[in-house]
């Protein structure tokens, strides 16, 4: 590693999150000065104010410049989405357990005379305003999460080639050429030029948001000689290139990425912006430096400032947020390798780059993805299977046979799915084409088995939230039907809610910055966040697949198939949290086979719930015509239902956890090791889970010692992708590094594990995550 | 045909190439004081009890139709009353899994189901089928077959033996077996009859005999404290696989992973009077190994 990026990393390793209340101000004002605006205009303005108002800085040794906040790893607030959890938390923020913030008291008493006039005014009260009946109970029981409730919406990859390649200038004459095309003989163009126009505003905005850097830099310049001289005068030289024009340079290259990256951003606080195909859009330039004869290790430094720029981005979650997504997690997923439209293969230096310096950082950030197919280069194979054995839980692994084909199967063409990226943490995902509104939210399919099995009472708060489908039940079948009929009511419920945060977003915070970047916006007029995309779906997730499959399994055989207990007497057990019942609990948990043992009639009945689970939320139809497209990854959404959800059949008391991932066995339940975890999962419908499947497999680093451990990483994943399998990664680490780092976490400031779609730092996780972790099966190899 | 197995592990990484499932079948001839497989001992299937897990429901005496089971003054099963029970009811009956059977009959065709589950990692990773134990050759029919029919079903196999059986045992796996790990425990006869029972002169002739033979040998040699952990113990053994024409040896680092299972198969062991070697003092064997001309290391 350089010394340069080993010093701002180290020194990004011991910056504090903190709370920056420059934004809120800056929103504050420009909409009492924009009032009159319409919204599109009203966000542009705003956006347009930031990049002239905001503090800018230039870090000390940087290369690659544009800060989100006043300081690194700061969060600034989005005032326009939700104020009451701010406003609430506000004395909290530097005292929770998980993803602490700190606060100036001087910041306290500021948002406290601020925030309380947004309320009423946010996108979240608005959407509130517009739930069905229902929602409230059926959210109150965390039947489903709606997860994006508080916050923009984030999660997508935009076409940052576009900008590299055209440059602003570019896209701002496409604007304005078709903004000339506009015509008042048709009403929809009032509209339509309303969109334009806040593009044009946006686009201009960047601009100078980049002139304001070249000029810090120059002016620093100044007070040095030599070579950090040089290197701020590179730095204004090239930001008054880039993103106005075509980028020449690597670091242009990059520059140009990080502005667009960091203004989407800035615009709107949604997660999981993810960089996409990284190492295919940056390669022309880096090809180029290298033909100029610049210096492999002056590129792969630039790199590395890149890398350290992704972890300073922060964001503020509300406390139960910060439990679902511990230890900051910004998921932006940047993706290396893959094929082109022919199925070549497309490895590069940049690829293999990416990994090394992945590997060498250890930071939560960026995401590091890896495409993986049978022609994959093995060079590629060994850098991801190297980052893995560094034990951040990176890369994740995506297999393009089974995801092209999903993508095809919802609507794109070979060459597009040929093109796949990935969102956030297992999104399958055409860069610059698609709004997949990936946080459409998680079902509980635990808690909609417990309202199935108590006539449609949530047994923990004894409210009816479901229909009344019945207590006693002919046969295993009609139980299951009973189950359907439960789950469709609640995905009802859910599709609505949905609906309702997608209108309010649409209604009072387009973004027309994203909008510039995602095909057919431009061209229909239309913004993103109404329909402008060429490709919509509406994403929702399940949470806690394998539980239900167990206990299905459980209640078959033991209530129908052997009848050694009937409903009633499980309720009774259920009831109890099993106080009184651990040996039935234990012939539940034990005596029926489990879910990730390559087991047929276990893995046959999580099959089958997965698979039923997605055939009918696809009936569902979103705004911008979206159609449903689910999938089984729930992230750490399993940590949050931890109380709320009651004992269930598959002899899971109250106080644990449901399985965690989206696809991965219940926790300890896997006892024949990966191969057969992993045999269990393939077995699964990859192909109807089109937004994604997620396994977690934890090693110890035995089992990957050596050259050998590398190849059987390899062997591992080639077989398991192999079955038809989207998506695996690996946690290597053992357990005893994890306790000690419980006890003594000022030793391991930069432990990063893998919690689920993503890697955090461990000791910014809460004792339930940490405890997770620690207990989710380890396979040592034997 | 069928045999007697304690285990059926998958995805084993350490014994052999690749990525293997390695089966344990019951039976040894030595008992070696240090043994991390006790259960692995005797013929015959064999009940585990883990006091921990054991929720004292009853439940295991209640359905032992022998009367093998007491609940006072201390949990015991009289393994003397119940080695020739066929039903193991009282593990069944054990929801919590604090009993579990060492030791269970299968057919080759059963094991073999199971082997080629994983064939799709054994083709990425060269990995296979490994027959270890106990001494997988005290059920040599059966260990024959198993490798045999691996063999027709395109399955690299590995057999790892400690050579005190024999010759014809041996020689009839020599068709069907891709690599020997074979252990060498000590090459004075006398301390090894002491602590193993083993005949020195009759495992590492046989050693020799299989390698003449052209089978492909990794030599491996387990590292117990105060048997045969000084340097010149080490190194009289890494001769013998010198001169044995054996190049590739394998150290096994001594654990103590074994000792609760004494305690569930109601025997005590021996403790062992001296403290394993460091991990660097192992890394001097491992030298020294290779300083004779062997391609030494870690197993």
């Amino acid at each position: 590693m350089e010394e340069r990026v080993s010093r701002l990393r180290m020194k990004n390793l011991n910056q504090q999150p903190e709370i920056c209340s420059e934004r809120a101000v800056l929103v504050t004002e420009a909409y009492e000065e924009f009032r009159a605006l319409p919204p599109p205009l009203l966000r542009a303005r705003t956006f347009e104010k930031l990049m002239k108002e905001m503090t800018i800085w230039i870090g000390e040794e940087e290369l690659i410049v544009g800060n989100q906040a006043e300081k690194p790893k700061g969060s600034p607030l989005y005032p326009e989405y939700s104020v009451d959890w701010i406003l609430k938390e506000l004395y909290t923020f530097d005292k929770r357990e998980a993803g602490r913030y700190f606060i100036t008291e001087e910041n306290q008493e500021l948002l406290q005379e601020l925030l309380p006039q947004w309320q009423g005014r946010t996108t979240k009260d608005r959407a509130l305003a517009l739930l069905p009946p229902g929602a409230r109970e059926a959210m109150d029981s965390q039947a489903f999460l709606l997860s994006p409730l508080s916050c923009g919406l984030g999660h997508i990859s935009v076409n940052y080639e576009r900008l590299i390649e055209y440059g602003l200038t570019g896209i701002l004459d496409e604007i304005r050429e078709r903004m000339e095309q506009c015509s008042y003989k048709r009403p929809e163009d009032v509209e339509r030029h309303m969109f334009y126009e806040s593009c044009e505003i946006v686009c201009r905005g960047m601009l100078t948001f980049a002139e304001r850097f070249a000029d810090l830099a120059q002016e620093q310049s100044r007070q040095y000689a030599g070579k950090r001289r040089a290197e701020l005068e590179e730095i204004a030289r090239v930001c008054r290139r880039v993103p106005r024009y075509r980028a020449e340079t690597f670091q242009e290259a990059l520059q140009s990425f990080w502005f667009l990256h960091l203004c989407l951003q800035i615009d709107s606080n949604g997660h999981s912006m993810s960089p996409g195909r990284f190492d295919q859009y940056t390669y022309r330039c880096y090809r180029q430096d290298l033909e100029a004869g610049k210096n492999p290790a002056e590129l792969e430094e630039l790199l590395g400032c890149l890398w350290i720029k992704f972890a300073e981005i922060g964001k503020l979650r509300d406390a139960l947020g910060s439990l679902a997504f511990g230890g900051y997690p910004m998921f932006q997923n940047l993706i290396v390798g893959g094929t082109d439209s022919h199925g070549r293969d497309v490895t590069n230096e940049v690829s293999l780059l990416c990994c090394k310096v992945t590997a060498e950082l250890k930071l939560s950030q960026p995401s590091l993805s890896v495409r993986w197919h049978k022609d994959c280069d093995e060079r590629l194979k060994r850098a991801a299977a190297q980052v893995a054995r560094s034990g951040i839980g990176m890369p994740a692994y995506f297999n393009d046979e089974a995801i092209v084909p999903i993508l095809r199967k919802i609507g794109c063409s070979q060459e597009e799915a040929r093109n796949y990226c990935e969102v956030g943490c297992v999104e399958p995902h055409v860069a610059g084409k698609m709004e997949g509104m990936y946080s459409s939210g998680f079902t509980n399919l635990c808690k909609i088995l417990e309202i199935t099995i108590f006539n449609g009472t949530d047994p923990v708060r004894n409210q009816k939230i479901g229909l009344e489908t019945g207590e006693k039940f002919e046969d295993f079948e009609s139980f299951y039907q009973a189950y359907l009929k439960q789950q469709d009511y609640i995905m009802g419920i859910h599709a609505a809610s949905v609906n309702a945060v997608e209108y309010a977003h649409s209604t009072m915070c387009p973004t027309p910055l994203v909008s510039c970047f995602v095909d057919d916006c431009l061209e229909k007029g239309v913004d993103v966040r109404c329909g402008g995309a060429h490709y919509n779906y509406t994403s929702p997730n399940a949470v806690g697949l394998a539980n239900l499959g167990d206990a299905m399994l459980a209640v078959k055989r033991k209530v129908f198939e052997e009848k050694k207990y009937t409903m009633d007497q499980l309720r009774q057990m259920l009831l109890a949290d099993f106080q009184g019942y651990e040996r039935e609990r234990l012939e539940l948990l034990h005596s029926v086979p489990k879910f990730g043992n390559d087991d047929p009639k276990a893995d046959a009945m999580t099959r089958r719930a997965g698979e039923d689970y997605c055939r009918q939320f696809k009936e569902y139809r979103g705004y911008r015509g979206a159609s449903f497209q689910p999938g089984l990854q729930s992230i750490s959404a399993h940590a949050l239902f931890v109380g709320s959800l009651g004992a269930t059949p598959d002899g899971r008391t109250r106080a644990m956890l449901v399985s965690d991932g989206g696809v991965s066995p219940a926790q300890g339940r896997d006892k024949k090791g990966p191969t057969a975890a992993m045999l269990s999962v393939a077995g699964l419908n990859h192909r109807e889970a089109t937004n994604g499947a997620l396994l977690n497999v934890k090693f110890h680093p035995s089992a990957v010692k050596g050259e050998e451990g590398l190849a059987n990483l390899c062997a591992l994943t080639d077989a398991f992708f192999r079955q038809g399998a989207q998506h695996v990664q690996y946690n290597i680490v053992d357990s005893e590094t994890l306790r000690d780092a419980q006890k003594h976490p000022e030793n391991y400031r930069d432990l990063v594990v893998r919690v689920a779609g993503f890697s955090v730092l461990f000791t910014t996780l809460d004792a339930v995550l940490q405890n997770d972790i620690i207990e989710r099966t380890q396979h040592s190899g034997i | 045909m069928k045999g007697i197995v304690f285990d059926i592990q998958r995805f084993c990484v350490h014994d052999g190439p690749g990525i293997r499932t390695t089966l344990f079948l019951k039976g040894c001839p030595l008992h070696c004081d240090w043994c991390c497989n006790p259960e692995s001992q005797r013929r015959f299937p064999q009940p585990l009890y883990d006091e921990a897990k054991c929720i004292g429901c009853g439940s295991c005496a209640e359905v032992c139709t022998r009367g093998a089971i007491s609940l006072k003054p201390a949990y015991h099963i009289a393994v003397k009353i119940c080695r020739d029970c066929e039903s193991h009811a009282c593990v069944e009956e054990c929801y919590g899994e604090a009993l579990s059977l060492a030791g269970r009959t299968y057919t080759v065709e059963e094991l073999l189901e199971t082997v080629e589950r994983d064939q799709g990692f054994y083709q990425f990773s060269k990995g296979g089928l490994t027959l270890s134990g106990g001494e997988a050759l005290m059920q040599t029919d059966f260990a024959v077959e198993l490798l045999r029919q691996s063999k027709e079903r395109g399955i690299h196999t590995a057999l790892e033996t400690c050579s005190a059986c024999p010759w014809e045992s041996i020689r009839r796996t020599i068709p069907y077996v891709d690599v020997y790990l074979c252990d060498v425990k000590h090459t004075d006869p006398e301390k090894l009859k002491a602590e193993t029972g083993g005949n020195a002169e009759e495992i590492l002739g046989h050693i020799r005999k299989l390698r003449k033979s052209g089978a492909y040998i990794i030599g491996r040699i387990p590292v117990i404290p105060g048997f045969n952990d000084k340097a010149e113990e080490i190194a009289a053994i890494g001769r013998f696989f010198l001169e044995s024409d054996i190049g590739e040896v394998q150290l096994l680092a001594f654990h103590r992973m074994g000792e609760p299972k004494y305690r569930k198969i109601f025997r005590e062991q021996r403790p062992r009077k001296r403290q394993a070697l460091t991990g660097e003092e192992m890394q001097e064997r491992v030298e020294l190994l290779q300083a004779l001309g062997l391609q030494a290391s870690m197993g």
